[in-house]
């Protein structure tokens, strides 16, 4: 039965859905025609079993007979069949029609094919430049429509490449939004998809960019564009002024492609500029922040009261670049504000009681002989401050005071029992601490020997006798 | 990763310790701020005297100082800090360590400035770079995301994103704000996404 190519391509049509392989087969093997023939049928045989499942046995029959290869080879939609080697060859404008409907499998044009049409249309440039424009001339006629048929090309491939580059980035970009990275699939076929996307990026936008940009510098030839709008130019110069409008309105279309590949690259480049390093940063700072969110959302209710994430969570703890990290809380001793009279009676009663409590109930009193040592230094060091504290108290800076160690040492010696070098230091501390004092230090080294000791100090002169000193 | 400070070449003999670099250095470590190995002043990175002076003399007096005041001095890669050598004793200690809870707030606040970033299609860069860094704009936005919320609200943090920023972390000198008013990490910010990062590796991609 012979069945006219109309109708063969209207079931392909119908069928374009399971056709698609084709092309997917083709693209796997870097655009090798030859289909294996046992794909074909398979597809044809697909076709039948949907059919069939619906119970449709005459539409079967239409496909088995409509498909059939033999028909296909007598209307020209298989170009060679090679029975020895399994394979066919469908005819270009099909697998171009089935790539058509197939946006998401559709390639851009590579640096190779972009080079062909540039060349191609070099080519055309040359010749123009060669033959005289005569429109009634045959060679002349011959060059033009081949070289329409090369703009026709341009336009058209640039005009898939740019739906191709757009389905596939759409789709791309949006497996690595959607991916949940944080888990070991998502992060792996996101991975995936960012090479993918750089290839792509690589591949096909960079090199249109180029095609179209009319600064490029080739090897040889010019840029597209620029031989087509060349041609323009001879066309003008001969007076074919209608030849030279249809030039440059197709140099400018071709051009115009150029807002929709960069609006391309620059959507593409987001992903693009990640490296391996950065999808790595961007892996592990998506790996901490799921930790983190999942502690959040194990304690969520709407409040948060007391259902902080606790410092122990691994979600905090890890890792651990801060680990104790807080501001530490110090009693501060305010040496003008204590009393230390009244904290010995304090203490004195306190252990008094304790030791009559101990007394009651036991009969006799132990004392921890450490304990006691630990009490008795205590008590000793806070009657020596009390002591010092006394003293200075009663005692006020001179007003002709140039050195104050000196003075607090003269001050302290005459009045303190047993006086040291350690009780001057504190009385410094003490001086030093009060709120109002001010002073000047001297880079002047000074040094003060009492007993076995010698302390070596530089120069503090309290601020109202540097004041005197200055206005003096 | 460990607390194993930078290699440092024992030196013999008595500690020349600055007196008053120490104390502002204790001032800052005891208020719970980092001190990073270099400050930015006027519109570039130059050398910190306070890390240069514990650096200095870490080991021949620094380290036993706070260690004889119950406190550890921490050397991490490019700043130091401090933490309490002791643990809580009771609970109401324990309870104390809990409500400070400063390792939690920084925690949560990198993290959420870290995923913000990346996910407003910047590059990580953007972060540590001086003359970068993260307008207030941007952190507006990343703040607005409901998640990001949560997440510092989990971590015990009730302000918004730019405010938690300068609390936590410029407060801290964990981050500082450059001349065009960005937020920049520190190298104590970077240190811990450097750690992140390493630990990703290490402990395998999966």
């Amino acid at each position: 039965m012979n069945i006219k190519s109309p109708f063969i391509i209207k079931q392909i049509i119908e069928y374009r859905g399971l056709f698609s392989q084709l092309v997917a087969y083709i693209e796997e093997h870097d655009g090798d025609v030859e289909i294996p023939v046992r794909l074909y049928r398979s597809i044809v045989k697909q076709a039948i079993q949907a059919e069939s499942a619906q119970g449709n046995d005459r539409e079967c029959d239409r496909i088995r007979y409509t498909l059939d290869e033999e028909n296909l080879l007598r209307e020209r939609l298989i170009i060679r069949k090679d029975p020895a080697r399994g394979t066919l060859v469908l005819a270009p404008f099909v697998i171009d029609m089935l790539r058509h409907f197939d946006v998401g499998r559709m390639r851009g044009l590579s640096q190779a094919e972009l080079e062909d049409l540039r060349e191609g249309l070099n080519q055309s440039l040359k010749s123009f430049q060669q033959l005289p424009v005569d429109l009634e001339d045959d060679d002349f006629k011959d060059e033009l429509r081949l070289l329409r048929r090369r703009i026709q090309d341009t336009l058209g491939k640039m005009q898939e490449s740019v739906a191709a580059l757009e389905a596939q980035g759409n789709h791309l970009s949006e497996q690595v939004e959607q991916q949940d990275i944080g888990s070991l699939e998502g992060a792996i076929s996101t991975r995936k998809a960012l090479e993918h996307i750089n290839h792509i990026y690589q591949r096909y936008i960079l090199p249109a960019l180029e095609f179209l940009d009319p600064k490029t510098r080739f090897e040889k030839g010019g840029p597209a564009t620029t031989a087509i709008r060349r041609i323009a130019a001879i066309a003008k110069e001969n007076g074919v002024a209608r030849l030279d409008q249809e030039m440059l309105l197709s140099a400018n279309a071709i051009q115009s492609y150029v807002k929709d590949i960069d609006s391309l690259r620059l959507s593409l480049e987001r992903y693009v500029r990640q490296d391996r390093q950065q999808r790595q940063q961007y892996d592990a700072v998506e790996r901490a922040f799921n930790a983190i969110r999942q502690a959040t959302e194990e304690r969520h209710d709407d409040s948060f009261r007391n259902l902080y994430i606790p410092v122990r969570d691994p979600a905090i703890q890890s890792p651990g670049t801060f680990l104790g990290i807080k501001r530490m809380r110090f009693s501060r001793l305010e040496w003008h504000d204590i009393d230390h009279q009244a904290d010995i009676e304090e203490f004195t009663d306190r252990r008094i009681k304790e030791l009559r409590e101990q007394l009651d109930q036991t009969g006799s009193v132990e004392v921890d002989p450490w304990r006691s040592r630990v009490a008795e230094a205590e008590w000793r060091e806070q009657m020596r401050y009390e002591a010092i504290q006394g003293l200075l108290q009663k005692w006020a800076i001179p007003e002709d005071c140039r050195d104050l160690h000196a003075a607090l040492h003269d001050y302290l010696r005459r009045g303190l029992e047993d006086y040291t070098l350690n009780d001057l230091l504190d009385a410094l501390d003490w001086v030093m601490a009060l709120p109002d004092f001010q002073f000047h230090a001297r880079f002047q080294h000074r040094e003060i020997i009492h007993g076995e000791l010698a302390l070596s100090y530089h120069l503090i002169i309290p601020r109202e006798a540097a004041f005197k000193e200055l206005t003096a | 990763m460990t607390d194993t400070p930078l290699n440092q070449t024992p030196e013999t003999g008595r500690p020349v310790v600055n007196r008053r670099l120490s104390q502002e250095a204790f001032r800052k470590l005891t208020a719970g701020q980092v001190i990073n190995q270099t400050n930015y002043v006027n519109g570039r990175l130059v050398p910190n005297p306070l890390f240069d002076e514990l650096f200095k003399e870490r080991d021949r007096y620094y380290a036993e100082a706070y260690a004889n005041m119950g406190m550890e001095l921490v050397q991490r890669r490019g700043f130091f800090y401090v933490r309490s050598l002791s643990e809580p004793l009771n609970e109401d200690e324990a309870r104390d360590h809990e409500s400070s809870g400063a390792v939690r707030q920084i925690q949560g606040v990198l993290l959420v400035l870290g995923r913000g970033v990346l996910e407003k299609g910047f590059m990580f860069d953007v972060l540590t770079l001086p003359d970068a860094g993260v307008s207030k704009e941007t952190l507006q936005s990343i703040g607005s995301n409901p998640t990001f919320n949560q997440i510092l609200k989990a971590c015990k943090i009730d302000h918004p994103l730019p405010e938690a920023a300068k609390v936590v972390l410029v407060d801290r000198d964990i981050a500082y704000h450059n001349e065009k008013g960005n937020l920049v990490l520190a190298e104590s910010g970077k240190v811990f996404f450097d750690d992140l990062f390493v630990e990703y590796q290490t402990n395998g991609q999966n």
